[in-house]
């Protein structure tokens, strides 16, 4: 269970969290939508402890992030599989090295289960023989998958995907936000994915929450999202050019 | 106005002054880390490959060269007074003493320093340093240990080597071309060389080794996410190493020699 209170946080003297609070609960999955640059990537980094809140808590099972020891919060993240935006690969190292990393760091499993997960979980992914392959000589969809590999691996608790699908083909798309559902139900993750893909997220999470100038304007069930009146939410699900939000 | 000026005085000294605190607990961190395990020992091995195997048909070159100027220069001054018989000695202390661990050091830092703050800097600016963190790595044990540790080792077998090819130039120069007596060369260097210039170069060697990592490795870790955030960084590294190596030169030589 992740809890949120009165989160804030301002970058170069720019607000970009502002006061927000929310829960996920245990075997949730939530969906984080907004324009670019609301501060999606950012909410997220905090979750992690990847960046600090100039103020409010974070509640990982009621205990908060900021008074962790360090042993505390290294057992925290490696229940968790964390998508970057980028997928933050290692261009050191193939493919298969990548999504074995974690695994192989961990020393918790031999080589041959290594090999058979690590081949399980490319599959899964649609990256079965190019695991020989380094981040340079593959595309930006597939580093993408391998990230997201990388992700899943360890079967983590926490499932925490930054745009994991921007960037894939409609088809493989829709295969990997399957495949996150089917994940999050077989492991009863707890989930929190930022996604464009609207209306295809809407039907694999169980609530979705709407970024909009550093709070969630709402968060509530997909079905609830597509019957609101709010012209605000209305305008961001169906991508209207005119309506309250404008780009300037 | 004044006071105006004075804040911001005041707030750039006092960035600068956390700066140097933060430079100070890198390197803290990076010393903590070296001496308690986990040490990643194949990670060394490759940062040795790296820094030193990588560095040595440079450090070959410029220790010849430098070698045979030393013996042109030193033969035509020597000459004047008429104690040609010392160049030996001359290229030797020159090289041992001063220019060997110094030039050695600049190359290196050129080099290898430059492409570990490149390479670190890439890893910070596309996140692959989070990355690390988050799956419960410390980056510190992975990526700067190894380093400072490698060129720790690696540094003063490199400054050996650019002495002796140096010495080498300097009897290619004096005995070969100049027509200065082999054994006065070598019989005059083994008279006038002591230990201690030795253990001072390779002092030196060693303190310009830990500068060269750990202002290579703080740099690349502390990359600005902007587009040239890693160039910055890179050119950064290599300015800030040589001026550092060349002040800490002067120290070392005025407290050890
Ligand atoms: N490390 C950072 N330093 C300064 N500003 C940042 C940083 N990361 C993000 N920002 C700023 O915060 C805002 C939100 O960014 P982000 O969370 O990446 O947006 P998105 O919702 O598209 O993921 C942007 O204005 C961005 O410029
Ligand atoms: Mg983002």
């Amino acid at each position: 269970m992740i809890r949120v209170e009165n989160l804030c946080k301002s970058l170069h003297g720019k607000t970009v969290l502002n006061d927000i609070s929310f829960e996920v609960a245990s075997n949730e999955f939530i969906a984080i939508i907004g324009m670019s640059g609301s501060g999606k990537s950012v909410l997220l980094k905090h979750l992690v402890g990847l960046m600090q809140a100039d103020s409010g808590t974070i509640r990982f099972e009621g205990k908060k992030l900021n008074d962790m020891t360090t042993r505390e919060l290294e057992t925290l993240r490696s229940r968790m599989g964390f998508v970057f935006q980028n997928g933050a690969l290692f261009d050191s190292m193939t493919v298969f090295d990548n999504v074995a990393f974690p695994l192989k760091e961990r020393g918790e499993v031999g080589r041959t289960e290594i090999l058979e997960r690590v081949q399980g979980v490319l599959d899964q992914v649609g990256l079965s023989g190019m695991g020989h392959k380094y981040p340079s000589e593959i595309s930006g969809g597939m580093a993408k998958r391998t990230a997201l590999a990388r992700a899943l691996i360890c079967e983590p608790d926490y499932l925490l995907f930054d745009e994991p699908t921007t960037g894939l083909d409609p088809i493989i798309r829709k295969s990997m936000l399957k495949l996150f559902k089917t994940t999050q139900a077989r492991l009863k993750s707890t989930g929190i994915i930022v996604s464009h893909d609207i209306p295809e997220v809407f039907h694999i999470v169980h609530k979705v929450a709407l970024l909009y100038q550093g709070s969630f304007l709402v968060i509530d069930t997909p079905e609830a999202l597509f019957r609101s009146k709010d012209p605000i939410v209305r305008q961001f699900i169906r991508g209207d050019i005119d309506g309250p939000i404008r780009y300037n | 106005m004044i006071q105006a000026f004075l804040v911001r005085r005041g707030s750039a000294g006092l960035g600068s002054l956390r700066n140097l605190g933060k430079f100070a607990l890198f390197f803290a961190t990076s010393v903590h880390c070296s001496l308690t395990p986990p040490i990643k020992f194949r990670r060394i091995l490759k940062q040795i490959w790296f820094i030193g195997w990588n560095s040595l048909l440079v450090i070959c070159l410029t220790g010849l060269f430098t070698g045979m100027v030393l013996a042109l220069q030193g033969y035509t001054s020597l000459k004047r007074v008429g104690s040609e018989a010392f160049l030996g000695p001359l290229v030797t202390l020159s090289l041992v003493r001063e220019l060997g661990p110094v030039l050695c050091s600049l190359m290196v830092a050129g080099r290898a320093g430059s492409a570990i703050t490149a390479e670190i800097g890439i890893m910070r600016v596309q996140e692959q340093i989070d990355a690390l963190e988050l799956m419960g790595l410390n980056p510190f044990r992975y990526l700067v240990v190894p380093n400072l540790l490698a060129s720790i080792l690696s540094l003063p077998v490199l400054g050996m080597i650019f002495n002796i090819v140096g010495i080498f130039g300097g009897y290619l120069i004096g005995v070969r071309l100049l027509g200065l007596n082999e054994g006065t060369y070598f019989n005059e260097i083994r008279n006038y060389l002591e230990w201690n210039d030795i253990l001072g170069g390779i002092y030196k060697l060693v303190s310009f080794g830990i500068l060269i990592a750990w202002i290579s490795c703080f740099k690349g870790f502390h990359a600005s996410r902007g587009a040239d955030g890693d160039s910055a960084a890179t050119t950064s590294a290599v300015v800030t190493t040589s001026v550092a190596i060349l002040v800490w030169d002067y120290f070392v030589t005025s407290v050890v020699f």
